[in-house]
Parts: C-alpha cells; structure tokens; sequence
C-alpha cells in the first residue's frame, strides 16, 4: 500500500480530541466522543445521476460494459489528475428486458457484476443510475465532468 | 426483531457483505424472504445499491439523500418502527452510508425503536485502502471500527500477507472486545462466520 499525501478538504470546524481530564476549551458541557467526531468535517462531493435514453443502434452488453469501463476510467483520471480522492463511485445499468450491470471503483480496479442475461442482450433502452463520491472537489466540476465523460465515452443515443 | 447494522467507509465492500449474509439468513432452515427487511441508507439521492439488492429478491427500504446518523435519524425510526408494526420480520439488516458514525445510529435506536430484541453492529474494513483511509479520514474510520462488535476485514485477496497483518494489529489496537475475522465478499464469505454473528443477535 503506497503512503499518499492528506489533501486539503475544506474542514469547516476542527477540535482536538481530548479527554474529560484536560478538558479546558472553555465550554460549559462535557464533550461525549460523538460530538468531538461529529465535528470534524470530512465533507467530500457526491453527485447523482439518472438518465434513461435509447442508442441509435443496439450494442451488446459487452460493448456497452467497455463503455461504461472507460467511463469510470476516465473519471479516475481526472481524480488522479487533481490530486483528489474517490470515496466512491458506483453505476447500475438496467433494461425492461432484464439486463442488470453494476460497476463500482474505489479507485483501484473496476469491479463489474451482472445478471446472467448480460452476455445474450441486444441493448438499444437502458437507464444508467449513478453516484459519485469524490473528496476534494465541490458537487458542481463533480456534475459537468461526469456528465462530460458520459456523453463522450457513450455509444451515439439520444 | 433483531438488528444489524453494517457500517464501514465508502466502497469498503458492505453491499456485497449483505448480499452474502442475506443469502445466508434465507437459506438457512427455518428462514423466508420474508423474514428479512434491509434499510438501505445512501448519501446520493439516487440509490444504487438497493437495486443491485433488489435485483436478487431481497425486500429493501430506502434512505436516500443524507445519512441516518444525522440527517435522516428520524427517518430511520420511522421506517423501522412501520417495519415493526407491519412486517415484523426476524431480521433487520441495515446499511449505512460510508460516511456514518455508528455509534449515534446505536444511541437514537436504542432511545426510539420498537420492537428490537438484539443489536449488533458489524463494521466491514477495506483492507487495500487502509493506509489511505486512515490518512485522509482517520477520525470516521477509527470511529467506525471502534465501534464494531464485529469486524470483517474484507478485502484480503487484494493485499500481502504483511500489510494484512498491520491491518489487523492496528484494528486490534482501535477494538480489543470485537471479534475481527478475515475475507474476501467478492470471493466467499463463510457461513460459520455467520453463523457466529446471528448466534450472538438470537
């Protein structure tokens, strides 16, 4: 495992843990463990998507699982790029026809599930459901990149 | 009912731990469907893990949008307790979000819930991403294994044996009354291991 460098998150209040023996900050209450931890702000970007459209053509599922791969790579990238951190990002793919595709990354390797009739489907109507984590940036250059990539990496839809 | 209550930092793999234990919980001999509910709490507003859950059977009600050790506490009492009233399975399993303090989802419980004969919590461990996780967000994460009465370092197929047993030794360190077991969900989860943590709940 590689020793990496604290980014600067916007920490908004930060207290030192202390014990009820040395407890001289000045406040009239006694500080439980939570509220010290409850304090300590380790806020990251998280933004949500879900967008359903129909592609020009029909592709297979292992087309579309390349894609959305390069996706997530692409997002990678960008994290690596800025010196951020994934908390997490993680994508659902779904049809009426039964096609379910799950992909996640905590940065590391992608890692893909999917119902048996994956490999089968000609897919022409998905859903993508997705939510990325990601600490050190802010909910909206979270937004316009995703989406960014998104729209490059997918096959031509509308 | 009896509760239990993953927690453990984002991706650290507590979606496919719960697959395993549900699977576990209804095939086990005198279990049904319908005898395990999963709260599913995700800090985006659009769920993704209750559909990959949804997606093998499994009943699940949603907590979107915010976290249930603080924003959404009285969501939480409120599900469970319409759970109590109208389902009243056996289990309970719930998922909190990466970025939940477990200790105040145990105090708000206990304070408000209906119903609930046992509670556990199991804290699941990413043990590729430690090192980082303990630098960047060491205050949630020493809190989230503290506060575990089970520890799964998940994960294990992913890391040396060395950096396998830093692991452990610091989770010891940070929780010496949890028993602390080693796996891999992606993999196998073994049933004796749940076998262990439902014994204790009954």
């Amino acid at each position: 495992m590689n020793k990496i460098q604290k980014p600067s998150f916007n920490k908004v209040h930060k207290h030192s843990k202390h014990d009820e023996h040395q407890h001289n900050c000045g406040c009239t209450h006694n500080h439980s463990n939570e509220e010290l931890y409850g304090e300590l702000q380790e806020v990251p970007a998280v933004f949500s998507h879900s967008t359903s459209f129909e592609l020009d053509k029909e592709v297979t599922g292992d087309k579309l699982k390349d894609c959305l791969v390069d996706w997530v790579e692409s997002l990678k990238l960008w994290v690596s790029d800025n010196k951020y951190f994934i908390g997490h990002i993680k994508i659902f793919v779904e049809n009426k026809k039964g096609f379910n595709l799950w992909l996640s990354t905590t940065g590391k390797k992608v890692n893909i599930k999917a119902s048996g009739e994956y490999q089968d489907n000609n897919i022409k109507n998905i859903t993508i459901n997705m939510t990325a984590i990601i600490f050190g940036t802010d909910e909206q250059t979270l937004r316009l990149v995703t989406l960014e990539n998104l729209n490059k990496k997918l096959p031509n839809h509308s | 009912m009896n509760l239990i209550i993953f927690g453990g930092f984002l991706g650290s793999g507590k979606t496919s731990v719960i697959l395993s234990m549900a699977h576990f919980l209804v095939e086990s001999e005198d279990s049904i469907k319908s005898n395990l509910v999963i709260i599913e709490n995700e800090v985006g507003e659009i769920g993704i893990d209750d559909k990959v859950l949804k997606s093998d059977g499994y009943s699940v009600r949603e907590l979107f949008a915010g976290c249930i050790c603080c924003q959404l506490t009285s969501d939480l009492i409120t599900t469970l307790n319409d759970i109590n009233e109208n389902i009243n399975p056996k289990w309970v399993i719930i998922e909190t979000t990466g970025l939940a303090y477990p200790s105040k989802i145990l105090g708000n419980i206990n304070k408000y819930g209906k119903g609930i004969e046992s509670i556990k919590t199991v804290t699941v461990v990413d043990a590729e991403r430690w090192d980082e996780l303990s630098t960047i967000t060491p205050v949630l994460v020493e809190n989230q294994v503290s506060q575990g009465d089970t520890i799964l370092i998940n994960k294990i197929d992913l890391v040396t044996e060395l950096e396998l047993q830093e692991v452990e030794s610091r989770v010891k360190e940070l929780n010496r009354k949890a028993s602390i077991y080693k796996v891999s969900a992606n993999i196998e989860v073994k049933d004796c291991i749940w076998e262990e943590v439902t014994k204790t709940c009954e």
